[in-house]
């Protein structure tokens, strides 16, 4: 990838990865390792999958996730991070916006008279 | 979770604790747990990991002065202010890549220093070996 693909990719992956973060607990709890894994398989997502532990820590400050501890088969218990009703909400205006966002731009981008 | 007493990873987690000296110690205490954690189970889906897959595993979860820098910016977020050591650096940083508005010099400035000065020499997986990182960070901004 060239360099200025990287710069664009950073950009666009900073205002929304919190919220593809979100989305990936709506529907069940992960434990971060989990998390940073199933974030993974879309390319580009995460570059230093270490640099998630931080948006984690900043979501749980925000009160947009919470965490609990639950024992592993092996090793130590793991942090479990789950959605709260403000991350709910807030995922919920994100899709909303995102999907309005996402249009507006297809619409140009796709090419065609507009 | 024989892989976290590998030495390379532990001078891993000394150098990341290290680079987030200044930040607040709670959540900094947080951090490093989950990433060592993380390191753990990387390693542990891999009982028979060989020096090279350590390697592999500490370069994909990324250069400690990366994540300490990430750590910063969200830190910087909603008020709580980043550590007076980041400060002039921001500056600095900001002022390289010229004037920009007030709001977004702080979060923006840096990063794209990082971009260009980082991006197009290393992309998704950075070639360097690990342990070049100490010298990285000592020159990055942030």
């Amino acid at each position: 990838m060239v360099a200025g693909q990287d710069k664009l990719l950073t950009q666009m992956r900073r205002g929304t990865l919190e919220y593809c973060v979100l989305a990936l607990l709506r529907d069940e709890e992960r434990y971060g390792f989990d998390l940073v894994r199933a974030l993974g398989t879309a390319d580009g997502m995460v570059t230093s999958e270490g640099t998630i532990y931080p948006l984690l820590s900043r979501l749980r400050r925000d009160g947009l996730v919470s965490t609990t501890w639950e024992e592993s088969p092996n090793g130590p218990p793991r942090r479990y991070y789950r959605l709260t009703p403000k991350g709910h909400k807030a995922l919920g205006e994100f899709v909303q916006e995102w999907q309005r966002f996402r249009d507006a731009v297809d619409r140009f981008v796709e090419g065609g008279e507009q | 979770m024989n892989g976290i007493r590998h030495r390379e990873v532990g001078e891993y987690l000394r150098r990341l604790q290290r680079s987030m000296a200044n930040l607040p110690a709670e959540r900094r205490q947080e951090i490093l747990a989950e990433i060592e954690e993380h390191i753990a189970e990387d390693l542990a889906e891999r009982p028979a990991a060989t020096d090279a897959d350590v390697r592999n595993a500490l370069e994909r979860v990324g250069d400690p002065a990366d994540i300490a820098y990430r750590f910063r910016l969200q830190s910087s977020r909603n008020g709580v202010r980043a550590s007076p050591r980041a400060r002039p650096r921001l500056g600095a940083a900001s002022r390289q890549v010229g004037r920009e508005s007030q709001t977004s010099v702080d979060v923006s400035g840096p990063d794209r220093v990082r971009a260009a000065s980082c991006a197009a020499a290393h992309g998704h997986h950075p070639p360097h070996s690990i342990l070049s990182s100490r010298e990285r960070f000592d020159t990055l901004p942030g």
